[in-house]
């Protein structure tokens, strides 16, 4: 069943071996580009391509939905949806890094080596079902991100970066910690209180924290709301929420653009998959403690990541504010999430994850973009993208299109999945009780409209601006990356009614 | 039997046509013909539909809604979710039949009608087309999701229209109309929220049957944002003013679809939505939409008399007309929806002949300044001939027929005014004394006295240039003439219409 | 089987024609040509229903069906969504109106024969005018009789703004403007009317309005009384909504001042008879004042200015408003004695009689202060004298046309001028002394200028002037002749009047 971990492991450690044996940085990218892709199908086909079984090779059922009590796992639909979406962030930060990195950059086998491992660990975290268990390997994949952001070491705004990324993430990492141990500390407490049994599981088995949890609110409401507010500070600096984001637009910024990808994706889906395990399994007895926190977190975020991503010059930081923004979307799938009404909660559920998976094509697209307009040449500020539509004619589309997707519009996967999310918040806000999660939903559309501005003053700069008219050569892993992205941007919208089954099916699931 | 997605078909002909003008490898003339050539086909859908309607006995087996309120109606699910399906619905009924067809008329005016620069031709007849696509996509939609798709879809092509294509003020005048229209659009989304909150449901045929339940305190502030989001696109003072920067710097086949058919978006809207959906509302606040009909007409005829750039003159005569539309919906009588509707499609076609004509004039002389333009009437007939004809028109002369639809307005107007009020019908009518003084004043400057020697030579229409706008003044005559044509069609609609409001007149 | 549509056939082919001649006259002789032959018709149609109205025996016309009074009635459904009707019948009133348009406009062009701008244009506006005219009258749907009301002002505006004099532009855009003002008055009240007669039903119907009555009595029929006074009487003109007609008048080009004085200011006339006093009678009544007081003011008014008039043309647009005071003297006249049997019937009779001499006589003078500024350079009466001498012609032809305007028995404006104020004296007795008198006062006044112009000899700086040619003298000797028939032979034309005047008052109630 953790095929897919174990070949992605397999080849983040061999892509390190490799460097001293192949010189050429071409053939590392292929290498892991090769790993990625067996693992991303495997995948896919546990998640219910089933293509595998026709073919006669029955290794499993699809879809897989499989507990692995012994190692504090499991592979679920929920889980495999994670695993394909951090699987499909590899494959476009590979091809692009394939392209990206110069020759004179160094240490390229351990670039690629700590990708894949720091996708390993995501994926973990993904199908975790201990708290524990989660925590290492959140920190796992932390620890190779943050050497990831250093890896130009001579680049001294990319050192820079990776000291702020390192000390906020290892600030971050010991808030949770508390948090969690708070929390342990009062799961292990009620459950021993409660009548012995055979079989029991760990105090820190997620399902089982819902249950002690709610049993001991009465009695520890203050332990864990402390641990609660420690648990939110620590995941908002993870995926970047309002007030806990201030290190971003400086990381992303300083960070290799490729990097930058990674991060504002992969680390942000790997926060995310933390987040509605933590709080949508563990926290959801004590739902009512938090959900208006995170509401209004989730109104701010989204707002400020707008309002601030207006003004910028630079598009990398314009993306790095927007992905605050879009943060504050998948909030609401956290808050959704937590309804009483196990179906508007898994709608919730099923909004967020499909706004994710959009998010890996439309942001990792964007970004991607931006890393080839670096590489070229042509710049990362607005004004260098001024006629570049006459330069490179598709690709300049693809970047419109994943950029009007941002913004929401239809028919594009951006739209879709705001749709569902908002939509959800309606549904959430129609039962009594819940009325004010309407307001998320009010609040998403006004900043999707808002976010609009900016996205197209990119697109005017691109397509209505003169500049220079040379047309330029794209080296074709970046188109093919960008291509990718394109089509996973569409493909979403267009036909999202393939996709959507199975992210409802993910969801219901989740909830059990 | 085979049924025939005919909606569905004019709304896919332009985007085909828009990607085939794209991506082909066409010259500049080739380029036109293609984009004339699916315009065609488009305009050929869109008057099948209209015989469908307007000919019941030929039975072109079109599907019609469960209802049976649309005579033509189409349906399908995009994606599902928790038993909430998304859906593709489109359905027309006597609102939007003309209103489509107009639509199909005025994209293929506007690709005959000569482009004024050699600059990106492809692009520039597939913007065109998209446009009108998303025109007509509004106003086919009958579901509030795909309805607000179109509509903002309607803001980017034209966008970049009036962006690329434009005069010399261009980038702000396009910026100035995508801010202001989106932020309409964003007002009417949040109408659009409330309404889907009340009733669970984002199907607008059973929003409308579901909503004018809704309590009146509710229905108010629901209105209200779709009035500002409707009455920005209409525009009504005091929400009008992107619209004369945006004339003045768009191409003029880009003046042609905006006065021509965008504008229109903002009339259906407010009788799809604003006023099928939430009738109590819209009796308890008649006084605002007809105060505010009233000070467009007014204040645009004043306006208009001191304008100097012939284009801005015509954008405003465009709100005055406007006015008229929210004049009429004020009044809840059959005859007054059915004039405002009227009115919406008649001032479609008289603009586009005026927009044209300024374009041209301007391409023949050099100027669109009217003090410039002076003694045109004998060095240029047949622009004199056609500027008479759809200034008459534009300015109500009975036996044209935005008169008809003016008077339709104002009978229902006095029809519907309280007893004590009835002379306030005065104000109105001024407007048109107004309309006329403006009008005729600027035909005088220009087509009459000393000829102006600085204008140096200058040559009269060429076939392609009258050739647009002679399509357009046949229908503009057809319609004066045979206005039954279109009025069956209207009047099916506000008969309904108009039994909602009444009856919510007598319940509130 | 339906009647051959008569009224349709005189309305619409001027119209078709007019188009035919804009179009594809190249050269001017065809345009005049085919203009003239086009006018014609309707001439021709008109001496058919003359014959048809005075001898029913002969010529049967189709009668309306809800009063049996309107002949050569059609009616087709135009805008059913709005009960709009294509609806045209004549009765002896708008008959007479539609006569002298009939009358005129073939006049018009054989005086303008020499016109020579814009020949085709010039033409085609003519015949453009005759279908608006005659569709005014025609019309007995609210509704397609406000279309041609308004529609009329478009050649007008044309023919003065292109062919005018040297204040052309002032007059046309002053001409268009007040016009169109006042008709925004009868287009509220045809929304007064729609109101009343309540909608669903056939609500423009101007035959059923007359017939039911709508309009409750007291404040509604006052307050719109006075609206479409004001509206009508714009174009009539009466005082103090004149100015615009001596600009117009004296800007326009002859043949647009004969349409103008001979038919224009008859529909205003026309639809105070047809709409104030036949649609709400009560209000007409109880009113009758403010036609005699508005008309004589009107009567004095004109005459006195124009006795300060010097311009011949100045002159006759003056006493133009004088003489159609008269005809709203008549009107008030009869209003206050409409059950005093035969003395009631003779002011609105004399009215209608007015309305078609005076169109038949404002005609022949327009035509000849336009030969006068022709051939001598100026219209001024004080730079003339003595052109006896060399255009005898146009001399003569001048005194006959001041005497029928002067109302001297035989001639036709005698008869008018003359049951009017019979119908005054019955109605008011003595206080018709006031407009008698003014009009024997400036009588004479005239006859002294026309005097000085025509006889003594002759001024040598009027250079060496031609007489009128035949194109001038043709139109003029056939309205001179009109002149002399119907001063001698009233009779069938005012029998009529009486007779569409009895119906009316019997109608109403009176007599």
């Amino acid at each position: 069943m953790l095929l897919p971990v174990i070949i992605a492991t397999f080849s983040g450690f061999l892509l390190i071996a490799l460097t001293f044996i192949v010189g050429r940085q071409r053939r590392l990218a292929d290498a892991a580009l090769v790993g990625l892709l067996i693992a991303l199908f495997l995948s896919l086909d546990m998640a219910g391509l089933g293509l595998l079984e026709r073919l006669g090779l029955v290794l499993w059922q699809a879809p897989v939905s499989q507990q692995l009590p012994g190692l504090l796992l499991e592979v679920t639909p929920f889980v495999l949806f994670f695993w394909v979406a951090l699987l499909l962030t590899g494959v476009i930060v590979v091809l692009a890094s394939r392209s990206f990195l110069q020759k004179t950059d160094r240490n390229i086998g351990e670039y690629y080596g700590l990708l894949l491992i720091a996708l390993v660990g995501m994926m973990l975290v993904a199908a975790s079902t201990d708290l524990f268990v989660l925590y290492l390997a959140f920190e796992m994949a932390s620890l190779a991100t943050f050497a990831l952001v250093a890896f130009r070491k001579r680049d001294k705004r990319g050192t820079e970066a990776a000291m702020k990324f390192f000390i906020i993430g290892v600030v971050s990492s010991a808030i949770i910690l508390f948090g969690i141990s708070l929390i342990y500390g009062v799961s292990a407490h009620v459950a021993s209180q409660l009548p012995p049994q055979t079989g029991a599981p760990a105090a820190t088995d997620l399902r089982f924290l819902g249950t002690t949890l709610s049993l001991g609110l009465a009695q520890f409401e203050p332990v864990i709301i402390l641990a609660v507010v420690l648990l939110i500070a620590g995941f908002g600096f993870k995926v970047a929420t309002v007030p806990f984001h201030m290190w971003v637009p400086d990381v992303y910024d300083g960070a290799p653009t490729t990097v930058t990808t990674f991060l504002s994706t992969a680390s942000k889906i790997m926060g995310f998959a933390a987040m509605f395990k933590i709080f949508l399994i563990a926290l959801v007895g004590t739902a009512g403690q938090w959900t208006l926190a995170l509401g209004i977190l989730a109104i701010a975020t989204m707002t400020l990541g707008n309002v601030a991503a207006l003004p910028q010059k630079s598009i990398k930081r314009m993306l790095a504010y927007s992905s605050i923004a879009h943060a504050g979307y998948v909030l609401i799938a956290v808050v959704v999430g937590s309804h009483s009404d196990p179906a508007i909660a898994a709608f919730g559920l099923a909004g967020g994850l499909y706004h994710l998976l959009v998010y890996v094509f439309m942001t990792g697209g964007a970004f991607i973009f931006v890393a080839m307009t670096a590489t070229l040449l042509i710049g990362e500020r607005l004004d260098d993208y001024s006629g570049l539509a006459r330069r490179m004619p598709l690709l300049a589309f693809a970047m419109m299109i994943m950029l009007l997707s941002l913004a929401g519009i239809p028919p594009l996967g951006g739209f879709v999945s705001k749709f569902i999310l908002f939509w959800s918040a309606v549904q959430a806000g129609l039962v009594p009780g819940s009325e004010w999660m309407v307001s998320l939903a009010v609040a998403g559309v006004l900043n999707s409209a808002l976010s609009l501005f900016y996205y197209a003053r990119v697109i005017k700069h691109m397509y209505i601006l003169e500049g220079p008219k040379e047309p330029v050569k794209v080296p074709t892993p970046y188109s093919l990356a960008l291509w990718v992205a394109l089509i996973g941007t569409i493909a979403t919208g267009v036909f999202a009614f393939v996709f959507i089954d199975f992210v409802t099916q993910a969801a219901a699931l989740f909830f059990g | 039997m085979v049924v025939i997605p005919i909606i569905t078909l004019v709304l896919a002909i332009p985007a085909i046509g828009a990607i085939l003008t794209l991506v082909g490898p066409w010259s500049r003339k080739q380029a036109r013909s293609v984009a004339t050539l699916f315009s065609g086909i488009t305009l050929a859908f869109a008057f099948v539909l209209l015989l469908h309607f307007v000919a019941p006995g030929i039975d072109l087996g079109l599907p019609t809604d469960p209802s049976g309120t649309y005579g033509a109606f189409e349906e399908y699910t995009w994606f599902q979710i928790f038993g909430f399906s998304v859906q593709y619905r489109v359905g027309v009924d006597g609102l939007s039949v003309p209103l489509v067809f107009l639509a199909a008329l005025l994209l293929l005016v506007a690709i005959i009608y000569p482009m004024e620069t050699d600059f990106k031709p492809k692009a520039y007849y597939a913007l065109l087309q998209i446009i009108s696509l998303a025109l007509i996509g509004v106003f086919v939609s009958l579901d509030f999701l795909q309805f607000f798709v179109f509509w903002e879809l309607v803001l980017i092509p034209m966008y970049f229209l009036i962006g690329i294509w434009g005069g010399p003020n261009r980038h702000h005048a396009a910026i100035k109309f995508l801010i202001y229209t989106h932020v309409g659009g964003m007002v009417m989304l949040l109408g659009i929220f409330a309404l889907a909150f009340q009733t669970g449901t984002l199907n607008m045929i059973e929003i409308a049957r579901l909503a004018p339940i809704i309590p009146l305190a509710t229905q108010i502030p629901i209105f209200l944002a779709f009035l500002f989001g409707f009455g920005v696109k209409l525009p009504m003072v005091p929400f009008h003013t992107w619209l004369p920067d945006a004339h003045v710097e768009a191409p003029t086949a880009g003046s042609i679809i905006l006065a021509g058919v965008l504008l229109k978006m903002g009339g259906y809207g407010i009788f799809r939505i604003a006023y099928s959906m939430l009738p109590q509302a819209a009796v308890d606040l008649w006084w605002l939409v007809a105060a505010l009909g009233v000070a467009s007409m007014i204040y645009a005829s004043m306006v208009c008399l001191v304008q100097v750039d012939l284009k801005r003159l015509i954008a405003y005569s465009s709100i005055g007309h406007m006015g008229f539309v929210l004049l009429g919906a004020s009044t809840f009588t059959a005859i007054g929806i059915s004039g405002a509707i009227f009115q919406l499609f008649n001032h479609g076609l008289i603009t586009a002949v005026l927009f044209m004509l300024a374009g041209s004039v301007k391409h023949a002389t050099g100027s669109r300044e009217i003090p410039h333009l002076r003694g045109l009437g004998s060095k240029m007939p047949i622009f004199a001939f056609l500027i008479i004809i759809s200034f008459l028109a534009s300015l109500g002369m009975p036996g044209f027929n935005s008169f008809i639809s003016e008077f339709m307005v104002f009978a229902g107007t006095y029809q519907g005014l309280p007893g004590e009020m009835k002379k306030l019908i005065f104000i109105p009518l001024l407007a048109l004394v107004l309309t006329g003084a403006y009008y005729l004043w600027t035909m005088h400057r220009i087509l009459l006295g000393r000829f102006s020697s600085s204008l140096g030579k200058v040559r009269d229409l060429r076939a392609s240039e009258y050739l647009p706008m002679a399509i357009v003044v046949f229908f503009i005559f057809l319609t004066a003439f045979v206005p039954s044509l279109w009025l069956g069609l209207i009047s099916s609609f506000s008969g309904g219409i108009e039994q909602s409001l009444v009856a919510a007149l007598g319940g509130g | 089987m339906a009647a051959f549509p008569i009224l349709g056939l005189a309305l619409f082919l001027p119209a078709v024609a007019a188009i035919l001649v804009y179009l594809f006259a190249r050269r001017d002789a065809t345009a005049r040509l085919g203009a003239l032959i086009a006018s014609l018709v309707p001439l021709a149609v008109s001496v058919y229903l003359l014959i048809g109205f005075l001898r029913p025996d002969l010529i049967p016309l189709a009668l309306d069906p809800i009063q049996g009074r309107y002949r050569a009635f059609e009616e087709a459904s135009w805008i059913p969504q709005i009960n709009v009707f294509y609806r045209l019948a004549v009765d002896e009133l708008s008959f007479s109106l539609v006569l002298l348009t009939t009358i005129l406009v073939p006049l018009a062009m054989i005086y303008s024969w020499n016109q020579k701008k814009r020949v085709p244009e010039f033409f085609a506006l003519l015949l453009l005018m005759e279908t608006t005219m005659l569709g005014v009258f025609m019309s007995l749907d609210f509704f397609l009789f406000f279309v041609f009301w308004e529609l009329q002002l478009v050649p007008m505006y044309f023919l003065i703004a292109i062919w005018g004099g040297p204040r052309r532009r002032y007059a046309s855009i002053k001409f268009f403007l007040f016009t169109q003002a006042a008709s925004l008055l009868v287009l509220l009240g045809i929304f007064v009317f729609y109101f009343y007669m309540g909608t669903g039903v056939d609500a423009f119907n101007m035959i059923a309005i007359i017939e039911t009555g709508p309009i409750p009595i007291g404040v509604v029929q006052d307050l719109l009384f006075v609206a479409l006074l004001i509206g009508f009487g714009t174009k009539l003109p009466m005082v103090p909504l004149h100015t615009w007609l001596p600009d117009a008048h004296v800007e326009a080009p002859t043949a647009g001042s004969v349409l103008l004085a001979g038919v224009l200011l008859k529909m205003g006339a026309y639809g105070l008879i047809r709409v104030n006093v036949q649609m709400i009678p009560e209000a007409a009544t109880t009113l009758f004042w403010v036609f005699a007081v508005i008309g004589t003011i009107s009567i004095l008014y004109g005459a006195i200015v124009s006795l300060a008039q010097d311009d011949l043309k100045r002159l006759i647009a003056n006493s133009s408003i004088s003489h159609m005071g008269i005809v709203m003297l008549g009107i008030g006249a009869s209003m206050h004695a409409f059950n005093n049997g035969t003395a009631g019937v003779m002011g609105i009779s004399g009215a209608i009689f007015q309305m078609f001499a005076h169109g038949l006589i404002s005609a022949a003078l327009f035509m000849l202060a336009g030969s006068v500024l022709h051939r001598l350079g100026t219209r001024n009466l004080s730079e003339l004298g003595g052109i006896m001498n060399r255009m005898p012609l146009l001399s003569w032809l001048l005194i006959l046309a001041f005497l029928a305007s002067l109302g001297l028995p035989g001639l036709v404006g005698f008869v008018a001028e003359f049951t009017v104020f019979l119908g005054t004296y019955e109605a008011f007795g003595l206080w018709v002394l006031l407009p008698i008198l003014t009009v024997v006062l400036t009588a004479a006044y005239y006859l002294w200028g026309i005097q000085r112009a025509v006889h003594g000899p002759f001024r040598e700086s009027l250079g060496e002037p031609r007489d009128i040619a035949l194109y001038e003298v043709l139109p003029l000797v056939v309205l001179a002749g009109l002149f002399v028939l119907f001063g001698i032979f009233p009779a069938p034309l005012m029998d009529l009047f009486n007779t569409w005047t009895t119906s009316f008052f019997q109608a109403f109630g009176g007599i």
